[in-house]
């Protein structure tokens, strides 16, 4: 076991994370087994409180509020899922070339510089009221926003690779061009890219819910925690349930994503880690000091 | 110094021009008759032959390329086909709004924020640095609407002491328009205080181990002065420039806000653009809010520059 995934494993908020995400996932799976029908409206069982029947009570359109969070869970998760697997290809095929092409890599960095300093919800909405709705420009346009740091970092792992005697020695004994990329450029990104990646899928489901509770994410037939949340406004004086546990679901998700990833970015960077040993030794001096008074 | 501003300034022209190209080249390359879309199913094609032609849609694409940098150059962004009036004009008003809120919030989110960083880090309480940090993460990761949503459910049906919703003009009666936006403001303000303390805290930890620190303590000088002084001052570097940073999400977060709490903000403004399918008043939008970021980004790196002689350097070779 590397030093690093043993020193993932023992870091308390990271395991919560863990644990917060995994939940979220079995019961973004298990949503047909462990819920009912998230299309089964119910007029006369509008607002309900929480009770036996309904755990979480119902919204204003008398469907069960478990069921639309179990099928919110799938929906926002398969979707930003799917976003970051996108922006992962294409950040690295753009990163990679980068590396290796001068007159490319000058421009695109500064289009990614570009794109990066922008706020991403600003883009992303813009980009919809250009596209028009659906869950096509939604995905492209979150996937676009995640395209910059995923380049940026690959960028820098190839261009530190590109001069490393490993890879000169390669060269001279006749390597690919693609045997390079997938023995060295990879592996060498790939620590940050993962952290990228959780990071990023953590400000997807963000993005979805916010984009949702405007209107203009998912259509509106696809059970959603944003759409849930935008009800509940509305009814905030009569049904706080409404308003409270779609809320926490968005919450627990993205507080999971975000536990993993500085679990792994203070697991793989060692001036994390060196931070991470300096509030440590803090912590023992301040030990040591209430031992002595 | 004034080269050092100038780099900056060209280096930040991506940010306006990636955004602005992008919707160029999307509303123009994608399936479908903007003209159309704009106007709806039922305009007559006299209608949209003549919006066709005032947006230039029928040149080739270069010809319009090039109209359209000479117009974003002039800062025309046309009319608004919706509110049927100047897309200037509806963006500044909009933005006045905005930017009172964003003030509003920042000054919360500043002086909260590193404040509790720098305490984190310095006290000697285990317990309460923990805390601090649990709490830094879940307002991370809280989403700013919920969070608007909950201080709806607790100030307007619990205790009333704000407003929960609307907006009074400033020139309309200047303390009640503070005392309307005082929800926003500390929902977007406390959620940016999470990511000023973080930096904040790993600033003053990182900065109270480096060899000036050591160098200062050999020498005698108090620690008191040390970390108000020294420690506190270096440590702020990376704070002010996330503050630039912090000011693109609470962009972001006005959008949402505004929504909540029925704010006639920029946010809300871009919102119905984006609603109503508004070409111009999109560009409009986005065009202001890149600029602002922009000179925003820009008296940041000044600040850091006079807090840290280094950077002023650093570009001269």
């Amino acid at each position: 076991m590397s030093e690093q995934l043993r020193s993932f494993l023992r870091d308390p908020a990271a395991m919560v994370g863990v644990a917060l995400v995994a939940l979220m996932v079995a019961i973004a799976l298990a949503a047909p087994i462990i819920s009912g029908d998230p299309h089964l409206l119910d007029p006369r069982m509008r607002l309900q409180a929480p009770s036996s029947e309904h755990p979480l009570g119902t919204d204003d359109m008398g469907r069960d509020l478990w069921t639309m969070i179990a099928y919110g869970a799938q929906s926002s998760l398969a979707i930003a899922g799917a976003c970051i697997v996108l922006a992962i290809i294409i950040g690295f095929v753009i990163g990679v070339t980068a590396g290796y092409f001068k007159t490319f890599d000058a421009i695109m960095m500064r289009i990614i510089d570009g794109m990066m300093a922008f706020p991403n919800i600003i883009l992303v909405l813009s980009l919809v009221g250009v596209l028009g709705r659906g869950i096509g420009p939604l995905v492209f346009g979150l996937t676009i926003v995640l395209i910059p740091p995923i380049a940026r970092v690959v960028r820098a792992a190839a261009l530190g690779v590109k001069t490393s005697a490993s890879v000169e020695s390669a060269r001279a004994i006749g390597a690919s061009d693609g045997w390079i990329l997938a023995r060295y450029v990879a592996p060498e990104s790939a620590s940050v890219l993962i952290v990228q990646a959780t990071m990023g899928f953590a400000q997807t489901v963000l993005s979805i819910a916010a984009l949702s509770f405007l209107g203009i994410g998912l259509p509106p037939d696809v059970p959603s925690w944003g759409a849930t949340l935008s009800a509940a406004q509305q009814y905030i004086q009569v049904a706080w349930w409404i308003a409270v546990f779609p809320g926490i679901a968005i919450l627990l998700t993205v507080l999971g994503l975000i536990l993993v990833g500085d679990g792994l970015r203070d697991a793989m960077d060692p001036r994390a880690r060196r931070l991470l040993v300096l509030s440590k030794m803090k912590r023992i001096a301040a030990r040591a000091e209430k031992v002595e008074a | 110094m004034l080269r050092y501003i100038l780099g900056r300034l060209l280096a930040m022209i991506p940010t306006v021009a990636v955004p602005m190209v992008l919707l160029f080249l999307l509303l123009r390359l994608t399936p479908g008759d903007p003209a159309v879309v704009m106007l709806g199913e039922d305009a007559s094609v006299e209608q949209i032959e003549a919006l066709r032609e005032e947006m230039g849609l029928n040149e080739p694409l270069i010809v319009q390329f090039v109209a359209w940098l000479g117009r974003m150059a002039t800062f025309d962004f046309g009319s608004s086909i919706f509110l049927r009036t100047d897309v200037s004009s509806a963006v500044l008003g909009a933005a006045a709004v905005t930017a009172q809120l964003a003030i509003f919030a920042m000054l919360i989110a500043v002086l909260v924020g590193p404040l509790l960083g720098a305490v984190a880090a310095t006290s000697r309480s285990r317990m309460l640095d923990k805390a601090m940090v649990v709490g830094s993460t879940v307002g991370i990761a809280m989403p700013t609407f919920w969070l608007a949503i909950m201080g709806i459910l607790a100030l307007g049906v619990g205790v009333r002491i704000f407003p929960v919703s609307g907006y009074v003009p400033l020139t309309h009666d200047f303390w009640l328009s503070w005392y309307y936006l005082a929800l926003p403001a500390i929902v977007l303000g406390v959620l940016e205080a999470a990511t000023l303390f973080r930096y904040a805290r790993n600033g003053v930890l990182d900065t109270k181990h480096q060899p000036f620190v050591r160098t200062a303590q050999a020498m005698g000088i108090p620690s008191r002065t040390i970390t108000g002084q020294y420690v506190l001052r270096a440590a702020l570097v990376p704070v002010v420039t996330v503050i630039g940073l912090s000011f693109a999400s609470m962009l972001g977060g006005a959008v949402v806000t505004e929504k909540v709490f029925s704010i006639p903000g920029l946010g809300a403004l871009l919102l119905t653009a984006v609603e109503r399918r508004d070409y111009p008043l999109i560009e409009g939008c986005i065009f202001f809010i890149a600029v602002v970021f922009v000179v925003v980004n820009l008296l940041v790196d000044i600040v850091c520059a006079l807090l840290d002689p280094r950077i002023r350097f650093a570009g001269k070779d």
